[in-house]
């Protein structure tokens, strides 16, 4: 069966695929672990462990990223687990909204979601504006726990869809078997439940743990002004200011991918051994307890809360600081205005500039990955033999790779003194970046949609006269179409707010919406900024909810 | 336990009423299975007795002691009902081996007195000796249903409910396993409440037949009782095949029609021959009687489409079912 949907569409140019996604994405990879273990010209596998504990300043940094992951993963689960509980067991479940709503923040540039939070809690901010009293404890918000809050509140909606649902498909027969044998609540939250759901929340955590490593923005923005280092903000730092030090950047770049890649193996180790298949028959009517009176009311005020925390204080923030007239005189309707709007969007303004700047690379970028994506989605296909799992390896890589490392192999490779194609320091070089970076995306889609055909289907297209071209085009490509359409948003959407691969590859004078919010959130002309931040978050918000429709993996996770 | 009494016992999902106040009484070693069409309640009620559903009226006794009762505000939680069940889907945990899940029941109430013993001759019983240390996932569709049997029975629990055990398995396994499960059932001694709508699988099994319709219980008696005296024309059209001599009023069953008058007291049908289907043992013969309708009538040697015959039968064999049904 297998076989035969492969003959009849031989995606030759297999190799090809291999070779591309090779340039692309392994060499600049290996490329960081080659240069951070030749330091001067000799070969040392231990080097970039050496450079960093033979210096207690990158020590730290090491340290302080380890410890950040863990005291995130803490406060994720806080917040995640009760929600996935109320969102799986009670009546609140219902509310399908709430679902779409949780993915706002997750869907919000961290580093957008940070600057709110600050705008809020500064001295004078808006925290202290709403409530004088406050000012005896916002200080203490500037701090590591500060940090730790802001990354939680925007990675848990991650944490809590995997535990909800793995407490849903627990839910049914299983759940009814434990009472029904006698079990008590407790002895069945012991016995079953928890088991049960550890593996998906161990699955979640590393996640957890991998994307606040990995992660940019907040350390960027809010780590900077309270004097905590990461790994990412350093390898940033080592890069791009004075003095340039790629020895240490990449020594650092090493270690963050190693422990990534460490965790991801760990991961698929877990998935496979401790994951169960959980999808019943009949039996997974959840049942939904009626949620009347103290309980009731108490579910209803921790999602309050959450969303507050997660969208309401950052979206407030952003959206006063940007209507703000003058900032001293503080929150009232008589200072609101909408001329930083028209000052940003004003012809010429560097604002303008650099907001069409960013439509364009998105646009540029995102085509170019649809095609390519759909080419290594279909080569992939099934995954059956050895260059089709090693290509589905590689085209998912950017996606297990912290975006950092990925873009310094990128500068190292591109900027290589024996590299012939002048790629670097051009509008090119941020096309290529973006398109490495966000391929994942559109080759999962393709994927998902070319997997979901029966080959059957093509085959009948072949018996009955049609070409393989003529098959591509009438049969293969409308069913796949969705799954390019989303691909093609995806990457649109996150380019246009990307902020460390634009800050580090834009090339000298060249601006885009993420690193004019950066700037100008530095510079002070704070209300430009969030203006800004307002306009790019509503463009690629509006583009996301179109995705959720578009979505092929929609109507499976909705079972 | 002697007896399971149901009272009154009623249930509505919003506006749909899926179980009208139903009576029922459950003798202690009997089987007794709930039949009928997918959404005619059985599964409702099945579940009100588990606890996982709250009625919304009516009382359910064991030996006089109510697990439920909305006059005397008595629920008694799924967890102390003593039942064990099999699940439509078996419902094993996959986290734990077959020797644990076995013992789950006996666990949670901490009779852990020769736990490992009883847990063993509960496997031994069910012909699975030998694979206590594998996991659910390990074993094949047929082994599965028998751990979930095993762990239905090996608390000794006063009734063990059956939700459509054999539905997830194929045909072959099915016949198998129900001719092994009616021996398991009646060796152990346990009392069995067992819901399908499949009715050659209630026929076979059970004491006593439980038909319901749309919430409502039909009728229930032993399977020889629903089959020869339906008391609803929906029973006799449900179980078996039926020939009406007067629609929803009077009929009779294909076997007790002869093909030549045996006394002159016999009854004679007039019909002409539809349609012949060859079914290894006998034909069977789909007859236009004009006026009632479409007959099934048997026959040992292949006749002709489009033949009229005569048909027979005694006055005594029709059954007249009660009119106000």
């Amino acid at each position: 069966m297998k076989k035969s949907s492969v003959r009849t569409f031989p995606w030759r140019g297999g190799s090809l695929a291999l070779g591309i996604l090779a340039i692309l994405v392994l060499l600049p990879l290996l490329l960081i672990f080659w240069t951070s273990i030749s330091p001067g010209g000799r070969l040392d596998i231990g080097a970039p462990l050496k450079t960093i504990v033979n210096n207690r300043g990158l020590l730290e940094v090491l340290l302080n990223s380890l410890g950040l992951g863990v005291s995130v993963i803490a406060l994720t689960t806080i917040f995640a687990l009760p929600l996935a509980w109320i969102m799986a067991k009670t009546s609140i479940g219902r509310h399908r909204w709430l679902d779409v709503v949780l993915l706002i923040p997750f869907m919000t540039p961290p580093y957008i979601g940070s600057m709110g939070w600050m705008l809020f809690m500064q001295s004078g901010g808006y925290m202290e504006q709403l409530l004088p009293a406050s000012a005896a404890v916002t200080p203490y918000f500037f701090s590591y726990w500060g940090m730790v809050l802001i990354m939680s509140l925007h990675l848990f909606p991650f944490l809590y869809l995997l535990l909800r649902n793995s407490l849903l498909q627990i839910g049914g027969s299983l759940e009814e078997a434990a009472a029904v044998h006698g079990a008590s609540f407790a002895y069945k939250s012991r016995k079953v439940i928890l088991p049960l759901l550890l593996s998906s929340y161990g699955l979640g955590a590393l996640l957890i743990f991998v994307k606040t490593i990995a992660e940019f923005g907040t350390p960027a923005t809010f780590g900077r002004k309270i004097g905590f280092y990461v790994l990412t903000s350093e390898i940033h730092r080592y890069i791009a200011s004075w003095p340039i030090d790629f020895g240490k950047a990449t020594s650092l770049a090493s270690v963050l991918l190693g422990v990534c890649l460490v965790m991801w193996y760990i991961q698929t180790l877990i998935s496979s051994r401790y994951s169960y298949r959980l999808v019943g028959g009949k039996g997974m009517r959840s049942k939904s307890k009626t949620s009347g009176g103290l309980a009731g009311l108490a579910s209803w005020g921790y999602l309050v809360f959450l969303l507050i925390a997660s969208i309401g204080v950052p979206y407030f923030s952003i959206i006063t600081a940007s209507l703000l007239k003058l900032r001293g005189e503080g929150l009232s309707w008589g200072n609101l205005t909408l001329n930083h709007y028209w000052e940003l969007l004003s012809p010429g303004s560097p604002g303008m500039h650099a907001l069409i700047n960013s439509l364009g690379l998105a646009v540029a970028a995102s085509c170019i990955a649809v095609i390519l994506g759909t080419w290594f989605g279909l080569t992939i296909g099934k995954a059956s033999s050895w260059r089709q799992k090693l290509t589905d390896l590689f085209s998912l890589l950017p996606n297990t790779v912290p975006g950092i490392v990925l873009v310094v192999g990128l500068i190292l490779f591109w900027n290589a003194r024996w590299m012939p194609i002048p790629l670097y320091n051009t509008y090119g070089m941020v096309v290529l970046t973006y398109v490495v970076l966000f391929l994942p995306y559109t080759v999962q889609y393709v994927k998902s949609s070319y997997g979901q055909l029966d080959p059957a289907l093509m085959q009948a297209g072949q018996v009955f006269g049609g070409s393989r071209i003529y098959v591509f085009r009438r049969i293969l490509l409308p069913l796949i179409l969705p799954g390019m359409a989303a691909g093609w948003m995806m990457t649109f959407t996150i380019s246009n707010r990307e902020l460390v691969a634009s800050l580090l590859i834009l090339p000298p004078s060249m601006q885009t919406s993420a690193t004019y919010i950066f700037a100008q959130f530095e510079q002070g002309a704070v209300p430009l900024g969030m203006a800004m931040a307002v306009v790019s978050v509503g463009i690629t918000t509006a583009l996301l909810l179109a995705i959720e429709y578009l979505n092929p993996d929609r109507k499976r996770r909705q079972r | 336990m002697n007896e399971l009494i149901i009272r009154d016992l009623a249930k509505s999902f919003g506006d749909v009423q899926a179980l009208k106040p139903a009576n029922l009484h459950i003798k202690a070693g009997s089987f007794t299975t709930l039949l009928g069409p997918s959404g005619c309640g059985k599964t409702t009620l099945l579940r009100l007795l588990a606890g996982l559903e709250t009625p919304d009226a009516g009382e359910i006794l064991a030996d006089g002691e109510p697990i439920y009762s909305a006059s005397r505000r008595v629920n008694l939680p799924v967890h102390r009902r003593n039942f064990g069940m099999v699940f439509q889907d078996f419902a094993l945990w996959p986290h734990l081996s077959v020797f644990e899940n076995v013992a789950f029941g006996l666990r949670a109430a901490r009779q852990k007195q020769d736990l490992r013993g009883r847990v063993l001759e509960a496997l031994r019983t069910v012909r699975l000796d030998g694979l206590e240390e594998r996991y659910p996932h390990q074993l094949s569709g047929g082994q599965q249903q028998r751990v979930a049997f095993a762990r239905a029975v090996v608390t000794r629990p006063r009734l063990v409910l059956f939700d459509e055990p054999l539905s997830a398995l194929d045909a072959i396994l099915r016949d198998e396993m129900r001719v092994e499960l009616i021996s398991l059932v009646k060796n152990i001694g346990i009392t069995a409440l067992y819901v399908t709508h499949d009715q050659s699988e209630a026929m076979s099994m059970s004491d006593e037949v439980v038909v319901m319709q749309g919430g409502h219980i039909l009728q229930s008696g032993s399977p020889e009782e629903i089959y020869r005296t339906p008391a609803h024309p929906f029973v006799a059209r449900f179980i078996g095949k039926s020939n009406w001599v007067i629609p929803d009023q009077q009929m009779l069953r294909p076997e007790q029609l002869r093909w030549s008058q045996e006394s002159d007291s016999n009854l004679s049908f007039h019909g002409t021959i539809r349609h012949v289907s060859y079914m290894g043992d006998r034909y069977e013969m789909i007859l236009d009687m004009q006026d009632m309708g479409q007959w099934i009538a048997y026959h040992e040697q292949r006749l002709s489409v489009g033949d009229n015959v005569c048909l027979y039968a005694s006055p005594g064999q029709i059954h007249k079912l009660n009119p106000s049904g």
